[in-house]
């Protein structure tokens, strides 16, 4: 049973034991202090996520329980692994699972500390007794069971349901309130569980007085508790479910010891937590990292071509690698990146992308496209490095058990789930691994995840409307061009010295020269920033121009490339010759200083309606400038962009 | 199952578990031998043995065991009957 329910994880590696002989010696030179502790920490911790990576059997287990509890003492060496000092509170007998937590954690990234008060301490700590813990904690454990606190009021009396009901939630706020200040912690609640004696009928979750209905409102409470910030949730009752409630229980250990679970269950049990607490320490993974044929589309592209490659609807297969894209879109509203790592060309790996009409994942989904003839490892690495993520943070799916074995043994942290040759599960593999578990949202992550969704949104109308004109009326952009100020100074240094591509002449100007600018009357200093029906941009260009007389100077213009193909720099360009005639200016230079990566602009001020090749007499600085504009005889190309120009400029 | 078989697969158990115990572990042993061995790592030991073996013990049958020996008498009747 455990293998359907840790399915992510491999099995029966044959260097299972070789690596756990390695790591007994390693955590052997730790007590007895030879070796330098740091490089033994550091390969001590990958090979415990390894051990803990792979589903185990029952010997395995007790042998990697008793590795846990001989590393905890050692975390401040086992970096990337987070040490968590953990009390645990219950009116269940939990002792059975503290050790397996203990070897769960190793592969959820932690070290795992835990203490376990007495049995039913949880109503003194909310009576305001101290807890019964040593030393600090990092977190604490109240595993709550609603069918303690359970009356049996009259059947149907809804007001004398209710009144238990409030009487119970109120308790339970007071113990999690005393919790937390008694350690001194967050505390993580979990829901809690029916048991099958007490489930008679289908409407028991509707008929007031039945403990059916008491639990699940318990539970639901405990959600929106946690949603609001007061406690942490672990969702046992989900967990539960989803093992299912037969195997779930385990009467005689329950008569017998007051054991919540089946202790068959302890590894999935510790594992559930263990994720939780990962990510409320931030330990769950951030990116989802994707090989392409046969994982996200039936098929290979390069041998298949985009007609014969399957995905979506009309096949099996089709279905399941769509299920697979739609899980990915889920995670990225949630704020996870979605990266690429295909062996592939980087044009044919990406022609689903753009040519296959049921493709749900798109270009603009992806945040690092990968694709190399580099092997995977390789490609990971630098996606992470792309990202500025370490490789513990990151996820990996692939169909290729090769691929898939060479990635675990390069790259240790990188959590890489194991997934049969056909797909269909590939979607239920990820989610139920609960790599991405995560807690509450808060405004910003919705914010970030608002902005993907934007970018999918505008991907959308770029596939529905066909005139491209029409799809940029509907964008509804409005550009706002003010001078430099105080605020924007720190974004546009950071432009100054970032923007390689969509930057003319790539001036290196530190934050004095910038002042500088800014306080002398000789330059004209623009940020400018645009916003459109599905997103604020911020900040998308920077413009410095100098005023000599008749002729100015363009000495620096720069644009992010999130925001090209929109007529943005038409429009710029337009306001620019309007406020520099308005001031009297004849002629506006400029130039083009190539650079490995700016050969995007190389054409710009020609599309502009700039004459070429024209050589003037400048000043030193300016003595490239090859573009000159008649401001006269200037007309606007027009754009689809609305402008509000601060009067300041 | 021979005993011996037995002994073969629960020393290891025995090991992992009660780790402070450098002792012999065979048939005389018992809870006074081993600081670890007691009530909670009973159970410990009587759930990974049904874990290992396959069987499953009614709680009567394991409390009060004289000694190792008459678990591994319990687990050799499981096995063959």
């Amino acid at each position: 049973m455990i293998e359907q329910l840790l399915e992510w994880k491999p099995a029966g590696s044959p260097s299972w034991k070789s690596w756990k002989q390695e790591a007994d010696r390693l955590v052997a030179a730790l007590e007895a202090g030879e070796g330098d502790p740091e490089a033994t920490g550091a390969r001590l911790a990958e090979l415990a996520h390894r051990l803990a990576g792979e589903r185990l059997d029952p010997m395995q287990q007790l042998q990697l329980e008793r590795l846990a509890r001989r590393m905890v003492r050692f975390h401040r060496f086992l970096a990337p692994l987070r040490h968590i000092r953990l009390g645990v509170v219950s009116g269940r007998t939990l002792d059975f699972l503290l050790p397996a937590l203990q070897a769960a954690g190793l592969g959820r990234l932690l070290l795992i500390e835990p203490q376990l008060a007495p049995l039913g301490s949880a109503a003194a700590i909310g009576h305001g007794a101290a807890a019964p813990f040593e030393g600090d904690l990092d977190a604490a454990l109240y595993w709550h069971d609603a069918t303690e606190s359970f009356s049996a009021t009259t059947l149907l009396d809804e007001q004398q349901e209710q009144a238990a009901f409030s009487a119970s939630i109120s308790q339970l706020r007071q113990t999690i309130a005393g919790l937390r200040s008694a350690c001194g912690t967050e505390v993580m609640v979990t829901t809690s569980v029916t048991p099958r004696d007490r489930r008679i009928s289908s409407i028991d979750g509707a008929m007031p007085g039945t403990m059916a209905r008491f639990v699940q409102r318990t539970n639901s409470a405990l959600l929106d508790a946690a949603a609001e910030g007061h406690c942490m949730v672990a969702d046992i009752a989900a967990l539960a479910a989803d093992i299912g409630h037969a195997a779930w229980f385990d009467p005689m250990r329950h008569f017998e010891l007051k054991a919540p679970f089946s202790m068959d269950l302890n590894p999935v049990v510790a594992d559930f937590i263990a994720r939780n607490l990962a990510s409320r320490f931030g330990k769950a993974r951030r990116a989802l990292v994707m090989d392409l044929d046969n994982t996200v589309w039936n098929g290979v592209i390069g041998d298949d071509g985009v007609e014969g490659i399957e995905i979506g609807q009309g096949s099996p297969r089709g279905e399941a690698h769509l299920a697979l894209q739609s899980l990915a879109l889920e995670l990225k509203r949630r704020g996870v990146a979605l990266c690429v790592c295909s062996k592939n060309n980087d044009e044919t790996a990406r022609l689903p992308f753009t040519q296959h009409p049921d493709m749900a994942l798109r270009e603009n989904d992806i945040a690092v496209f990968h694709a190399s003839w580099d092997d995977k490892a390789t490609g990971i690495r630098a996606i992470a490095e792309t990202m500025r993520l370490g490789v513990e943070s990151l996820a990996f799916i692939d169909d290729n058990p090769a691929e898939r074995a060479r990635v675990r043994e390069e790259l240790p942290f990188v959590f890489v789930p194991e997934v049969p040759a056909d797909p269909f599960r590939y979607a239920t593999i990820v989610a139920a691994s609960g790599a991405f578990e995560h807690q509450p949202l808060n405004s910003d992550d919705v914010l970030r995840a608002e902005s993907y969704a934007a970018d999918a949104k505008r991907a959308e109308i770029s596939a529905t409307v066909g005139n491209y004109d029409e799809y940029l009326q509907r964008l509804e952009m409005e550009m706002t061009i003010s001078p430099f100020d105080e605020i924007g100074l720190p974004r546009i240094a950071q432009l100054i010295s970032k923007s390689n591509q969509f930057n003319v002449t790539t001036r290196r100007h530190g934050r004095e020269t910038l002042e500088e600018f800014r306080e002398s009357g000789d330059y004209l200093c623009w940020q400018v920033r645009l916003r459109d029906a599905f997103s604020d941009h911020g900040m998308i260009a920077v413009v410095i121009v100098r005023k000599a007389g008749d002729d100015w100077i363009v000495d620096t213009w720069l644009q992010s490339c999130r925001v090209l193909e929109r007529g943005v720099e038409q429009e710029i360009m337009d306001n620019l010759a309007e406020r520099a005639r308005a001031a009297g200016a004849k002629r506006l230079f400029a130039e083009y200083i190539a650079t490995p990566k700016n050969a995007m602009v190389s054409d710009l001020f020609v599309r502009l309606g700039f004459d070429e090749s024209a050589t003037f007499p400048l000043e030193q600085d300016y003595e490239a400038a090859n573009f000159v504009c008649d401001l006269r005889e200037y007309s606007s190309a027009g754009t689809k962009i609305s402008t509000s120009v601060d009067p300041e400029v | 199952m021979t005993n011996e078989a037995i002994y073969a697969e629960i020393e290891p158990v025995f090991r992992e578990l009660f780790d402070d115990y450098e002792g012999p572990v065979n048939a005389e042993l018992t809870g006074n031998d081993v600081d670890q061995w007691d009530s909670l790592g009973h159970v410990q030991l009587v759930v990974s043995i049904e874990q290992i073996f396959g069987v499953r013990f009614d709680p009567q049958e394991v409390t009060d065991l004289p000694n190792l020996g008459a678990l591994v008498d319990l687990i050799a009747a499981k096995k063959s009957g």
